[in-house]
């Protein structure tokens, strides 16, 4: 689904942060990039959503076997790629609702497709609001506007599921969250997890591949992956922390 | 001739128009005092980041045709789509009642023209007209040497008028360019509230010059809600003057949208004559080609433990220009005053501009005033998450900036003024969503 081959970025103007990463996600997977803070972690993740503070120098992204290295942001995302953000921008003014509602059918606009019913629109709000907990109040307030950590994240994946992606990259998500929330938010994930998509996690901390369960752990350090394994990688991590693999 | 001399010229023909002729006196004064300045210049201070040259110099019809070929339909197309509210409707400067609905019958509501006329209101002209304007702005002794059209609504003590008042001006069917003097006089008694939406419409592809001067008298423990939407052609001028007077324990609020016209100059004051006042004022506007909306606005803190709040959010496209000036006085007894001021831009393009300038006078030691002025453009960051959702930079840049615009519209309590003023945002921001 996803071939990143040798890729090199660097900030506009400003060093080079990417120094060829190599990674390939096929469908059903659940990878995890884990590292140390400033190894570029972020910046891959925003660099494949197609963030324009940052130039790709060399090397390939390839989505569905097609190059995406030239689409804009909303191009990605309408076939099928979705990052939830580290740190959610707040929207005051936009609810919830109108906010998905918006995203929702551009993506299907793009794809050819008519916009959802309201009726429809309507149930699968109640659907995936209900999956993640969500109390109906919640979704008529204002886009992430004064939300605790926790219902940024949250809301997060509800827009997740509401726009059903091919891959999914989910940056930092587990940060801020207190166990309950984390559990929740894990749950959505596995739910929202088939045969069909994949799922990239990028995290500081093993805690939330306790809850989602990775089928590849990579080690990203000085922006380049320098260790790859299964889920007892992660725990070793834990356990020793970064230092042994850099020296 | 330009608009100078035409004003001097006209005005015998003016009062001639006339039936009640007790203020023949002061508009003769107020125009003698309009001809010893004239027009103000981009040399005056108030005047120095907005030209008016290209009003003064054209020619304009004083006395426009009453003759209209307006439609119910074409009328109902500017409504805010509540059929239960209030409007009254003035084409070409006269009120006609068949458009109108009044439903309120304990308050006094007339056109100012009849209110004039009328022997028995002669008393409280007297007492109200031309006692807060300014004596000393062009406009407003113009205004005063030429008013005619316009309403007078007076609210009892204690009554309370539920639903807003939509106050229509429509121009159409005039072959010249027509120059109207718009006069509003508003009385609420102590205890009474009332909530008034003005709009102004040119009709026809010749220019409007509307000169409109508005009193406002709210009294103890009173509310005054007043709200200009204005969304004219490109061949509309507008220069406004509204004065409001509040007495104790009184509210009262203007808000300004500005999507249209060609060239709107606001000005608005606030004088305080007892304590614990609140006075709101926000706007709105969003413009572009070459079109120009400058911001005045004073705040005359005379009296102690009073607040006020100016909010002002400007978004600016192709060549477009704002100005903003937002005075605060605050008189040395007036201690305990809270003052804040805000005003917030983002300029779209290269070629768009904005001049604003916080002006604090304080002579109280005992007070809090803070002023805040930004001229910006759209965070990246936000940019980037909306269309990493899949949202299109146009749609993105749009769902942005109602987010900036929006807290300037928090305390519009009438719904379908909110969603009028959200629709006009998405139009003027070319999108068709909806917030």
């Amino acid at each position: 689904m996803l071939q990143i081959k040798n890729l090199h970025a660097k900030i506009e103007d400003g060093a080079e942060i990417l120094k060829g990463i190599n990674l390939e996600i096929k469908p059903g997977e659940v990878h995890a990039i884990m590292g140390p803070n400033g190894a570029g972690k972020s910046t891959l993740s925003s660099v494949i959503a197609g963030k324009e503070d940052y130039e790709v120098t060399e090397g390939n992204i390839l989505f569905e076997g097609e190059d995406i290295a030239e689409d804009a942001p909303e191009e990605r995302a309408h076939k099928g790629i979705f990052l939830s953000f580290q740190y959610p921008v707040e929207i005051p003014g936009v609810s919830v609702t109108n906010f998905i509602k918006a995203a929702l059918n551009e993506t299907r606009k793009a794809n050819g497709l008519e916009d959802m019913g309201a009726k429809e629109m309507l149930g699968l709000i109640r659907e995936k609001s209900e999956q993640l907990g969500i109390k109906k109040d919640f979704l008529s307030r204002s886009l992430n506007e004064g939300f605790s950590g926790g219902e940024k994240k949250r809301n997060e994946i509800f827009q997740m599921m509401m726009l059903n992606p091919k891959l999914a990259i989910l940056d930092e998500t587990d940060s801020g969250l207190d166990i309950d929330a984390l559990r929740i938010v894990a749950d959505g994930v596995n739910k929202f997890k088939n045969e069909g998509n994949a799922v990239l996690l990028i995290t500081h901390y093993q805690r939330l591949l306790n809850y989602i369960q990775p089928d590849f752990v990579h080690v990203l350090a000085d922006g380049k992956i320098i260790k790859t394994g299964d889920k007892s990688l992660a725990l070793e991590l834990e356990e020793k922390g970064y230092d042994w693999l850099l020296n | 001739m330009a608009l100078f001399e035409q004003t001097i010229d006209q005005h015998s023909d003016f009062l001639g128009t006339l039936r009640h002729r007790f203020l023949d006196e002061d508009r003769k004064t107020a125009l003698e005092a309009f001809a010893l300045k004239g027009f103000p210049t981009k040399q005056d201070e108030e005047y120095k980041y907005t030209n008016l040259k290209e009003i003064t110099e054209k020619n304009y019809n004083f006395f426009p045709t009453e003759e209209h070929h307006i439609s119910r339909e074409q009328l109902d197309a500017l409504h805010l789509g509540e059929e239960n509210f209030d409007r009254i409707v003035f084409i070409n400067g006269k009120l006609h009642k068949e458009f109108s609905k009044i439903s309120i019958g304990n308050a006094e509501f007339l056109s100012f023209n009849y209110a004039l006329n009328d022997a028995a209101h002669k008393e409280v002209f007297d007492k109200y007209f031309n006692t807060i304007a300014n004596k000393d702005l062009a406009f407003t002794n113009l205004n005063s040497a030429y008013c005619k059209f316009g309403f007078f609504l007076r609210v009892p003590k204690n009554v309370v008028i539920e639903k807003p008042i939509h106050v229509f001006y429509l121009s159409q069917n005039q072959e010249e360019n027509t120059f109207y003097n718009t006069r509003n006089l508003l009385i609420v008694e102590e205890g009474a509230k009332v909530e008034i939406i003005e709009s102004h419409h040119n009709l026809d592809e010749s220019f409007v010059l509307t000169n409109s001067v508005t009193e406002i008298f709210t009294y103890q423990n009173a509310k005054t809600d007043w709200h200009k939407l204005q969304n004219d052609n490109d061949t509309s001028y507008l220069v406004d003057h509204t004065f409001a007077k509040q007495e104790r324990d009184s509210l009262t609020t203007v808000n300004t949208f500005t999507f249209g016209g060609k060239l709107v100059r606001n000005n608005l004051d606030f004088i305080h004559n007892g304590e614990n006042i609140n006075s709101f004022m926000n706007g709105i506007t969003i413009i572009g080609k070459d079109q120009l909306v400058d911001h005045h606005t004073a705040v005359h803190h005379n009296t102690p433990n009073c607040e006020s709040y100016q909010n002002y959010k400007g978004i600016f496209k192709d060549r477009s220009h704002g100005v903003f000036n937002g005075k605060v006085f605050v008189n040395k007894i007036a201690q305990k005053t809270n003052a804040y001021q805000q005003n917030n831009n983002i300029l779209l393009d290269e070629g768009a501009s904005i001049d604003t300038k916080p002006q604090l006078e304080i002579f109280a030691d005992d007070v809090k005033c803070s002023h805040g002025c930004t001229v910006g453009q759209l965070n990246a960051d936000a940019m980037f998450y909306l269309r990493a959702r899949g949202i299109s930079k146009k749609e993105a840049r749009a769902l942005l900036l109602y987010a900036f615009a929006n807290d300037a519209m928090q305390n519009i309590d009438i719904e379908p003024l909110k969603v009028k003023v959200s629709k006009l945002l998405a139009e003027k921001l070319e999108v068709s969503m909806e917030f």
